[in-house]
């Protein structure tokens, strides 16, 4: 069942003050998407791609340029604060009040969703002793660490229980163990309440664990919907390594003869080369005496397809 | 529907930072403090030096323009200061982004204004009694009928120079706290307008502090009927209080068309 739906949601923010209007440029152009209830959506995309500006968009902090959003069957240009009430929402460029404690901070954001005081003190207490903070819960804000300021915001993301979450960049500068720990978090709230989320992150492995989704934003276009592991696949090349004991030379004739992309580091070569084409290329260096004595296979990874949607960014 | 819990959230949050930070405390006590001192005791030199009727009385008005003042001088820099303390603590998209309506977080901050500049006067109502040979109960009076339409020109300027700020950011800061002490000489707090020159009386006379400072000069020294000026006071700084906070809000949601994430830039 889908729980929020984005139909051709485009932003265009100009410079300069009219009538004087210098330029203008498309953050995002007419991307359409649905989010499903229970389900984790990622949103990916290089730097510049249109994410935050989407993300900013469902929130109502920023006003589209055109496109509709809507929610739990609502409107959200017209119930935006009914809607927000079931929404949570975190990021690693945005901060808390740095002179009020992390516990004076929730209680006050507590507040604004609403909750009841035995609500907010029960909530509190589960989340920072959760995300491992709860030691800090009297130090004012501004004088946490980075991965402590961090958790502090997943917290206030999951602290009146939303049916929504969206997540700017959740695992950012946490420690490898905290990341895995919030990542069977995010799990284990979709299993046991079925919130959905939306996530933006740069961690492809995370992605790939997490969600069940990704739409991938290049200069603003939505230019893949797809699950993380088809997304995957689509990138055609694998990495093959081969560990060359006899003629290296005449193996290395063959990669450039072939025009293939490839590495040699002393005896081992790594070369990447379309999946189908392997079998026909180990054949043909078998032919020609070349002798290998390890090889490995890598598939390609949500990694290797976000490197690819990269590249092109920066080559147009 | 506008919930109460939102507004005390809001009125909280600024408490929790006030409670905790004396030095901000001490800022909006020590001020009001000086210029009780300074203006007083030159507004006693004044009366005792000269027996010209218009400095009749001059010490009292003297002492309650710098009460009144705090409404709208101090008063608006607090609630510039409350969004302010949002954009430079990068709380503005996270604030923002929860269940909060703008009409909430208006009068939650109203509520703190209010709070705090009554915490400041009566600071200053305290020094008053100790340090000046003046009747408690009769200033106390004529602050009474003078604060409310004050109290709302605190609200004009406040939102009005968040109108600045919530346009162009951390980068209107300092215009918006200049604005706000632009008016103090076209108000007559401390002075009649009639000093002033023909352009700054016209000025004046669009600003509703003068009639209530005129006001209450006509009543004090002169003992004169203040309802004519109160009422002019009144009407006028009803209609900016509303045109300030409906500024603001205009502003803000035209903020949202270039996004509230570059305020803090």
């Amino acid at each position: 069942m889908s729980i929020l739906k984005v139909q051709n949601l485009t932003k265009t923010f100009t410079s300069g003050w009219w009538p004087f209007v210098q330029s203008s440029y498309t953050a995002v152009k007419g991307i359409s998407f649905h989010l499903n209830k229970g389900e984790i959506l990622g949103l990916l995309g290089p730097n510049g791609a249109g994410k935050t500006t989407t993300i900013q968009m469902l929130l109502g902090t920023l006003t589209p340029t055109s496109g509709s959003i809507s929610c739990f069957g609502q409107d959200f240009a017209q119930h935006r604060i009914e809607i927000l009430q079931r929404i949570g929402y975190a990021s690693g460029y945005d901060r808390l009040p740095a002179r009020l404690t992390v516990a004076e901070n929730l209680d006050v954001i507590g507040r604004i969703y609403t909750m009841s005081p035995a609500q907010r003190s029960e909530q509190i207490e589960t989340l920072l002793k959760f995300f491992g903070v709860w030691e800090v819960r009297n130090n004012q804000t501004g004088t946490l660490s980075a991965g402590q300021t961090t958790r502090v915001m997943l917290a206030k993301a999951f602290l009146a229980n939303p049916d929504v979450v969206l997540l700017d960049e959740p695992t950012a500068s946490l420690d490898p163990d905290i990341a895995y720990e919030v990542r069977q978090f995010i799990l284990a709230q979709r299993q046991q309440r079925g919130v959905a989320l939306i996530i933006t992150s740069h961690n492809m492995a995370e992605v790939t664990e997490l969600c069940d989704r990704v739409l991938v934003l290049k200069q603003g276009s939505l230019i893949a919907d797809s699950k993380p592991a088809e997304l995957a696949r689509s990138t055609a090349h694998v990495r093959l390594q081969l560990t060359i004991t006899q003629n290296l030379e005449e193996a290395l004739t063959c990669l450039r003869a072939a025009r293939i992309i490839h590495a040699i580091k002393d005896n081992h070569i790594t070369l990447e080369i379309d999946e189908v084409a392997i079998a026909p290329f180990l054949a043909n260096l078998s032919a020609q005496g070349i002798i290998y004595s390890q090889i490995s296979i890598d598939k390609p990874t949500l990694e290797d397809y976000f490197l690819r949607v990269a590249k092109e960014q920066r080559i147009l | 529907m506008i919930s109460c819990a939102s507004i005390w959230a809001i009125v909280l949050r600024h408490m929790y930072v006030w409670r905790r930070d004396v030095n901000a405390l001490l800022f909006h006590v020590y001020w009001p403090i000086l210029d009780i001192l300074t203006w007083g005791y030159l507004g006693m030199w004044i009366q005792q030096s000269s027996q010209a009727a218009q400095f009749h009385n001059y010490e009292m008005v003297a002492l309650l323009g710098i009460i009144l003042w705090q409404f709208v001088g101090r008063g608006a820099n607090i609630i510039l200061a409350s969004f302010t303390e949002e954009l430079w603590s990068g709380n503005i998209v996270s604030l923002f982004s929860l269940p909060l309506r703008m009409v909430e977080w208006v009068c939650g901050v109203i509520i703190f204004y209010a709070i705090m500049t009554f915490f400041a006067i009566l600071v200053s109502l305290t020094i008053i009694v100790l340090f000046y040979d003046v009747v408690m109960h009769e200033i106390f009076l004529n602050f009474l009928i003078f604060f409310p339409p004050l109290f709302l020109c605190g609200i004009w300027l406040g939102f009005t120079a968040l109108q600045i700020l919530s346009t162009l950011g951390k980068r209107g800061g300092e215009m918006g706290f200049v604005m706000i002490w632009l008016f103090l000489p076209f108000s007559g707090a401390y002075y009649p307008t009639d000093i002033l020159p023909h352009w700054g009386q016209v000025m004046s006379r669009l600003l509703p502090m003068s009639y209530v400072f005129q006001g209450m000069r006509a009543y004090v020294m002169h003992q004169q009927d203040p309802t004519i000026y109160l009422i002019k006071g009144y009407v006028l700084s009803a209609l900016y209080a509303v045109l300030g906070v409906a500024g603001f809000i205009y502003c803000f949601n035209r903020s949202k068309i270039k996004g509230l994430a570059r305020l803090t830039d």
